[in-house]
């Protein structure tokens, strides 16, 4: 039905060189396919990451969040290449991570993405402004003369310039914090990951972190932040939810927040991700529904025919909207044609009918709250209806 | 400017001053031993051939009947002969100034050498050396130190290396009585140096110089009766020698002179030298294995050491840090410790060395020159200083290098086991499971429980502690053995030959006559008149043997128990019979019993039949004989030249009054004593010449009791160290500063007794193979092995404290570990 302008996202293996933005085909900044880490303990096996597919823009900022041991910590220690997967394949920009060996990994590492860790981990025995000169050291960026004035660049960004000849163990969490993200810049790398930046740290001095961290998106940076701190996630651009090892569709569990984790992981699994490319029809008035929508990225717009056979823009819904659950639950043929936003296209979680109802029989909540949507948008279609037809005539 | 990982690489060895120290020393340790070693092993020997060359050093020593100028002039005409000379030696005994005034009544006081308190009826042995001309010496030479030079008449001029032991000083008079019987009054006009002589206390006797005119004032001939000769040509072979030696002795006995001995040394080489690189050669074993535990040291320091990094290199690495970069900070780090230990322990190996070599220089009578370090040991320290530690660090290095650095960063904490096999962090696990469980309930307080299960959880660490201490304590507990088999053995020789003092005549008498003078005496109840004489083997090939002690006890004597090896002991109808012991075995393997055997006694070539072979006491070669036999093969029929005598009580003192009763007694019946000593005083000086090896021996048991002891406060300081969190969990769950202390102590004080069982152990063999090799040293048959179980408690107790010394600095520190420095210690 959609022809070529639909690209099912989250397949897994690689893609050919000439199918995506970058090198190794993956359009987007950092793309996980089905990541697996296990670990094995004295305690038995563990699977900290249970196949997770993930895509990251750059100039997002991204905050995973989840449970204490839901794997936040080792989903980005896979990005970063602090850890090794045990299966699976990691795409950040032009380098397939888990090819590399772990001398090349450094040096990547060193250039490409700056890591910031919740206990800061400063050398304790340089100064503020040497351990700063320290990657770009390893990494031999810039000469030696403009180590030293990067480093005093940064540490006047981060607003801790006059600690710079000092030892860390005489800087205050804060402070120590912040050398750690000028540290994390010094290679001026497109990526920052930090691992609970802010965990160790008290309200205030977490809040001027914070802040940092949204200039420096505003400046084109791509910040992979994990914290447990659900006002702080809200804060970044895109919340990646995990779960038991497993990601959660961000706005499946918006959209239900009834749900289990449980019900959330086994819905995220049963959805499918869609792309549309600009202007593709998703529901055409009049055809048999088939399917129920969620929003993830991008705009829709609700189309109405007008009597001249003209179109009618009627509404737009964004990301965290739904639509098609009017057909499957009332029956009959789509009110409206949704189509996706002619500039930005859209990208979708689509269920089929059948996981749809077992999303609705799983919870009287959801089922209620479904319920009442479909409600509401009928009046609202037949006010638009009527409203078209007052127009008309 | 210094780039910021090298400034890490500064900071963290200033910063953490305590580690560096152990570390530095660790290294330091190996090195410092191998420096003193191997530098006095050079310097010694080195000075001491250096300073034998110089005196033109006789290629061979002959032994004869007086002789003239004629002959000498003769010899020095020889072809192949370069140089000789003739000398006169003659064996007299002295007494020095202190003993004459204690005789006289006066008591000495002030500074008077200690040699000196003597009993001042006590003769001591001196050899009085005249030359002709002192000024034209040409081969063995010697020179003047102080005083007058050369002797002038009636005066004496003492060898430097004699001086303390004959207790004197310039200008001192001394009392010397011949063998003649003829006593003179000598003053010491001067001090030489004769390169050829070593120290007095190691020979017995004191070394003098007289002019011939002197020798004349005691009796004696101006004729010479030692031929030193310096053969012509470079680098001879001994054969050649011994053919140059047969051609003198040919010339000699063609004038009617009996030749006794021939002595030819070692071309190059110092006498003493042949003893000494053995014993150097001991010591540079023990060097190496000082080394050798300086180099577990080092890897087990070293594992600490980049254990406690292992998260900062993770760090690094999250922060672009490539593995070999990681692998070049550290060895960069290796290096300035080794660096360092080099700084500490070049200077400290060359005073040890220097002091050591001084020692050997006191004893063997050469001079020590210059304090410069020899480059070819001073190459072998870098080496050791540089590759010890690289090599021990660089597998730790290596493997810490190329672990991820999430693993890396999570291996700290409560958890921080063993690190993760290979396989395991291929896979990506965290941990393994623990091969046994601790199931057996010990009735043990908790602190101690805990203590014992700490002491188990760094199996590597502990393994390399206790090598060191193991090695240390066992070598220490078997140089006391070889101690006590030194005893054992002087037991079993005076077990051998049952007597409490010797008396040795000017001349023969009749063997009952000496007896029953003997038996008179009060305090003496057994008697006995023995031959002694000397012999060389006249070997199938026409070679002759060194000289040979031949001695004929009586064929019904008590005071003998020999251990007959094989074959019988002698018994009174024997006539040619002769029973060797092992030692001349050694020397002459082709013998076995009913062999045939030359011997050239007193210049006669005589035919004999081995019939037994005695084991091995006394530690020299020796052959019996039928005493009746003997002293008619020797024309002397029942004649004897030594006295034999058993006391009551058998104490040294005594044994001394036994046997100064016994010399008054026959001088009083007009019997000639030449000199008489007790057992003990021959025990003592044979212990004496032990004890210098057994000092050096203790030194460097000393030593790696030391090395031992800085690992062990290494191990404990890094399991304090790595255990920071789990004692500070402690202090929060209640622990108190004893409780903490106490786990600490025990614990190190448990490595120290588990070192000593197993050291004790190792001990025995080690003593068994040292007291072997140090026999076959110095008496050349292994000793009888007495295993020194006061050398085992004394370590026990020494390991003991080692261990809590060492414990107690990491014990303070965890003892003062606070809740809140844990909170903070992420």
């Amino acid at each position: 039905m959609f022809g070529s302008q639909l690209r099912k996202n989250g397949s897994s293996g690689a893609k050919t060189p000439s199918n995506g933005r970058y090198r190794n085909g993956n359009d987007h900044l950092i793309e996980l396919h089905d990541v697996v880490k296990t670990y094995r303990s004295a305690a038995g096996e563990f699977t900290a990451l249970k196949g997770i597919d993930l895509e990251v823009d750059g100039g997002e900022f991204v905050a995973v969040i989840g449970k204490s041991g839901s794997g936040k910590s080792t989903l980005v220690n896979m990005i970063t290449g602090i850890d090794r997967l045990t299966s699976g394949e990691i795409l950040v920009g032009d380098t397939a991570i888990q090819n590399l060996k772990e001398g090349k990994l450094a040096e990547w590492r060193g250039r490409n993405i700056g890591v910031i860790f919740q206990f800061f981990q400063l050398l304790p025995t340089l100064t503020a402004a040497e351990n700063i000169m320290l990657p770009m050291d390893f990494c031999r960026m810039y000469s030696t003369r403009e180590r030293r004035e990067r480093a005093m660049h940064l540490l006047e960004l981060v607003g801790v310039a006059d600690q710079a000849d000092k030892l860390p163990s005489t800087l205050s969490g804060g402070q120590q914090q912040r050398v750690a993200i000028a540290r994390a810049l010094a290679n001026d790398p497109p990526i920052l990951a930090a691992d609970e930046p802010t965990g160790n740290l008290d309200s205030k001095t977490a809040e001027s972190v914070f802040s940092l961290f949204e200039t420096l998106v505003a400046q084109g940076k791509t910040i992979l932040m994990v914290t447990h701190d659900r006002d702080l996630a809200r804060r970044a651009t895109r919340t990646v939810i995990l779960s038991d090892g497993a990601v959660i569709e961000e706005y499946l569990a918006k959209t239900f927040p009834a749900l289990t984790e449980a019900q959330l992981i086994e819905a995220t699994r049963n959805l499918e991700p869609v792309k549309f490319l600009p202007g593709a029809v998703i529901l055409q008035q009049g055809a048999a529904p088939d399917k129920f929508f969620i929003i993830t990225r991008g705009r829709v717009e609700v189309v109405l025919p007008e009597a001249n056979g003209q179109e009618i823009v009627a509404t737009t819904m964004v990301k965290g909207q739904y639509f098609g659950e009017v057909e499957l639950r009332r029956g009959g043929h789509n009110i409206a044609t949704i189509r996706a936003d002619p500039v930005l296209g859209v990208e979708v979680a689509a269920f089929e009918r059948a996981e749809f109802e077992s999303l609705l029989a799983a919870s009287t909540a959801v089922h209620d709250a479904i319920d009442r949507t479909v409600s509401e948008r009928i009046a609202e279609n037949e006010a638009a209806r009527s409203r078209l037809e007052r127009n008309h005539a | 400017m210094l780039s910021p990982r090298w400034r890490k690489v500064l900071r963290d060895l200033w910063g953490n001053k305590l580690r560096t120290t152990l570390v530095v020393l660790s290294i330091a340790v190996g090195i410092f031993a191998v420096g003193m070693i191997s530098g006095s092993q050079e310097a010694t020997m080195a000075a001491l051939n250096t300073g034998w060359q110089a005196t033109n050093p006789s290629s061979m020593t002959i032994y004869t009947d007086l002789f003239d100028e004629e002959l000498l002039y003769a010899v020095r005409h020889l072809p192949g002969v370069k140089e000789a000379d003739g000398l006169r030696a003659f064996g007299a005994r002295f007494k020095n100034p202190a003993q004459l005034a204690a005789a006289a009544g006066n008591v000495p006081t002030g500074d008077t050498p200690v040699n000196a308190m003597l009993d001042p009826e006590k003769w001591r042995n001196i050899s009085l050396i005249a030359y002709p001309d002192f000024e034209a010496i040409q081969v063995g030479k010697i020179w003047p130190q102080s005083g007058a030079w050369p002797p002038p008449e009636h005066q004496i001029l003492i060898e430097r290396a004699s001086m303390a032991w004959m207790g004197v000083r310039t200008d001192d008079t001394i009392l010397v009585e011949a063998p003649n019987g003829r006593q003179r009054r000598l003053r010491v006009a001067g001090v030489v140096h004769d390169p050829g002589q070593m120290q007095a206390t190691w020979m017995g006797q004191g070394i003098a110089y007289i002019s011939r005119d002197t020798l004349e004032w005691f009796g004696a001939s101006r004729d010479f009766d030692q031929l030193h000769v310096v053969a012509a040509g470079e680098n001879l072979t001994r054969s050649q020698l011994n053919q140059l030696a047969q051609q003198v002795r040919s010339k000699v006995e063609k004038s009617g002179r009996t030749i006794y001995y021939t002595y030819i040394p070692t071309p190059g080489k110092h006498p003493a030298g042949e003893a000494v690189e053995p014993i150097l050669m001991v010591l540079g074993v023990l060097g190496i294995l000082a080394l050798v535990l300086s180099g577990f040291l080092v890897v087990n320091t070293m594992q600490a050491l980049l254990t406690q990094q292992v998260r900062q290199m993770g760090i690094m690495k999250a922060i672009g840090a490539r593995s070999n970069q990681i692998m070049g900070i550290y060895l960069g780090m290796v290096i300035a410790f080794g660096v360092l230990a080099l700084a500490v322990a070049v200077p400290l190996g060359a005073l040890g060395a220097r002091g050591f070599t001084q020692y050997m220089g006191n004893l063997l009578n050469f001079d020590v020159i210059g304090l410069s370090i020899p480059p070819r040991v001073l190459a072998t320290e870098i080496m050791i200083g540089l590759a010890v530690p690289v090599l021990a660090a660089l597998y730790p290095i290596f493997s810490a290098a190329r672990i991820t650095p999430r693993e890396a960063m999570s291996d700290y904490g409560l958890a921080s086991g063993a690190r993760q096999t290979s396989a395991a962090r291929s896979s990506g696990s965290t941990g393994k499971k623990p091969r046994f469980e601790l199931r057996v309930r010990l009735p043990f307080s908790r602190p101690t429980l805990l203590s014992l299960r700490n002491t188990f959880r760094r199996k590597g660490r502990l393994a390399l502690t206790l090598a060191t201490l193991i090695l240390g304590g066992a070598i220490f507990i078997a140089v006391f053995s070889v101690r006590e088999s030194v005893f054992k053995t002087l037991d079993s020789m005076y077990d051998y030959v049952d007597y409490d003092a010797i008396v040795a005549f000017r001349r023969e008498y009749r063997a009952d006559q000496i007896a029953r003078e003997a038996l008179k005496v009060p305090g003496i109840v057994a008697a006995e008149g023995w031959r002694f004489d000397s012999a060389r083997r006249i070997r199938p090939d026409g070679t002759e043997s060194d000289p040979v002690f031949m001695r004929a006890p009586q064929p019904d004597s008590a005071l003998i128990r020999p251990r007959i090896a094989e074959g019988r002991w002698i018994v009174p109808d024997d006539e040619n019979a002769v029973v060797i012991n092992t030692m001349f075995l050694k020397d002459e393997p082709d013998l076995k019993v009913g062999s045939p055997l030359k011997l050239k006694i007193a210049g006669k070539e005589t035919a004999w039949q081995v019939v037994g072979i005695a084991s091995g006491t006394p530690p020299a070669p020796m052959l019996h004989v039928n005493y009746p036999y003997m002293s008619r093969l020797m024309g002397a029929v029942e004649q004897a030249g030594i006295a034999i005598v058993v006391t009551a009580p058998r104490d040294p003192a005594s044994q001394a009054a036994a046997a100064k009763a016994l010399e008054e007694h026959l001088k009083a019946v007009g019997m000639e004593v030449n000199y008489r000593q007790t057992s003990s005083e021959e025990r003592t000086q044979i212990i004496g010449r032990f004890e210098v090896l057994i000092v050096f021996l203790l030194i460097m048991a000393v030593l790696l009791a030391v090395v031992g002891a800085i690992g062990l406060t290494g191990t404990m300081s890094l399991n304090v160290l790595e255990r920071t969190r789990e004692i500070g969990v402690m202090r929060a769950i209640g622990a108190s500063d004893g409780s903490v202390f106490q786990i600490v102590v025990v614990e190190g004080l448990l490595i120290g007794v588990i070192s000593w069982c197993f050291g004790a152990l190792l001990a025995y063999p080690l003593g068994k193979l040292l007291s072997d090799a140090i026999g076959n040293i110095t008496m050349k048959t292994a000793m009888d092995y007495a295993f020194s179980v006061n050398g085992m408690v004394g370590w026990l107790v020494i390991a003991s404290v080692l261990a809590v010394v060492a414990s107690l600095l990491p014990a303070r520190n965890a003892s003062r570990v606070s809740v809140r420095d844990v909170l903070a210690y992420e």
